[in-house]
């Protein structure tokens, strides 16, 4: 019989529930969590500072506004070029940048690639390609990027990568990173989202949809794999030209 | 001597880290993902730490967060286009009403705000004025949001939109 009285209602559906109980936190998760927090860098902007009204400098925010309206307005006039600032960053790193970052890159994303070859064989154990900042943080594909950019390469484990063939011409390709499996399909542009699969992981997939989505930057595509341990972060693939490169990074 | 911003988070970790997981995991009805959340939020928390003010207590301000990284979540999720049953070894048994499986695919069917009323209401057993403070909302918005996804679930669960029902 249906309950018809509100609290009645509601412990009815409290003894339905009642399998359904609170999940713990698996050790190995905690660990993985309280490692990220242990990496993750902490902010060290200064806190904001409130000056009171009548300590406010009026005098150098006037001779500062009146600095920076000259100074931009001997920038803009006729015949001056601006300093390209995201050139003088590349080129200071030694790398030439592929994308103009606003062109067809969301504003926080930036490719750059090496001067040098840019992809690599998934049976070449060495890392070469790009390399791509995400906001703040820079993600290295290279062993050509500068040294502190490198990863700990034997922490990587060489992921294995499977075309999955697909009715549209957007490929499909799936990652193996230990017992995982990742499928991406290449749809939304700007867009990159990854699921992980729970099956076997067999080398001749034959799913009938790929499952999901990722955005491609420049010739590449860029994934960010989350749930795995932090030295797998960001796969990097490009499935359009032969050999199928991959190589999964922070 | 005051803890640094990296020991506070990891000791708001410890203390709710699996309060906000069991909540986390049963909104999203996956463990992997809940984790991805989890992780997201104690990382928020950790970035946001100078902003954070101590009006509130940690923990309601966890709970802020957590909020905020929730209707994010389902704002980005209109990408993902697979579905639990989908997953041949995780499809729900419909015969079977204490199945785990079965439960989460009716929560699932419940709105992204009634879900997460019905979860604190009825599975984590919380009051209405508790509930209210961990969603930042008013006590009879709560009582109004549980009437209308209890009403939803019992469609739900009569076989209005039960699968194979």
């Amino acid at each position: 019989m249906e309950a018809n009285d509100p609290v009645d209602k509601l412990e009815m559906w409290r003894r339905r529930f009642r399998p359904l109980t609170a999940e713990i936190l698996p050790d190995p998760m905690r660990d993985q969590i309280r490692a990220r927090l242990a990496a993750e860098p902490v902010p060290t902007a200064p806190r904001r500072h409130h000056w009171p009204k009548a300590l406010i400098p009026w005098g150098s925010v006037a001779a500062a506004v009146i600095v920076s309206v000259v100074t931009l307005s001997r920038l803009t006039a006729p015949g001056t070029a601006l300093p390209n600032f995201a050139s003088k960053a590349s080129s200071a790193a030694g790398l030439a940048p592929v994308l103009a970052p606003t062109q067809h890159v969301p504003s926080n994303q930036r490719v750059f690639a090496p001067a040098g070859p840019a992809r690599a064989s998934l049976t070449t154990p060495a890392l070469v390609g790009p390399w791509v900042t995400l906001g703040q943080r820079v993600f290295w594909l290279s062993a050509q990027a500068p040294t502190h950019l490198r990863p700990p390469m034997s922490a990587l484990p060489w992921p294995r990568v499977f075309r999955i063939p697909h009715r549209s011409p957007r490929q499909a390709v799936a990652v193996q990173i230990g017992g995982s499996l990742w499928i991406a399909r290449f749809a939304y542009p700007r867009y990159f989202v990854w699921h992980r699969r729970r099956y076997r992981v067999t080398p001749s997939l034959r799913p009938t949809h790929p499952t999901l989505s990722i955005g491609h930057l420049g010739p590449y595509a860029i994934c960010r794999l989350q749930g795995v341990p932090l030295s797998h972060q960001v796969a990097l693939l490009s499935p359009w030209a032969p050999p199928l490169s991959a190589t999964v990074v922070r | 001597m005051a803890k640094s911003p990296r020991e506070a988070v990891a000791d708001l970790f410890e203390q709710f880290g699996q309060e906000i997981f069991a909540h986390v995991r049963l909104v999203v009805g996956n463990s992997d993902t809940a984790q991805d959340l989890v992780q997201d939020i104690f990382l928020h928390a950790l970035r946001s730490w100078d902003r954070f003010e101590h009006r509130a207590s940690p923990r309601t301000w966890l709970w802020a967060i957590t909020r905020n990284v929730l209707t994010d979540h389902y704002r980005r999720r209109h990408h993902d286009l697979v579905q639990l049953s989908e997953v041949p070894e995780l499809a729900a048994n419909p015969e079977d009403p204490t199945d785990r499986v079965f439960l989460e695919e009716a929560l699932a069917q419940l709105p992204l705000a009634q879900r997460r009323v019905f979860i604190m209401r009825v599975i984590e057993d919380r009051s209405s004025r508790e509930t209210a403070q961990r969603l930042g909302w008013t006590e009879v918005r709560v009582r109004v949001t549980l009437h209308r996804a209890m009403k939803r679930m019992e469609q739900w669960w009569n076989g209005g939109e039960r699968p194979g029902g």
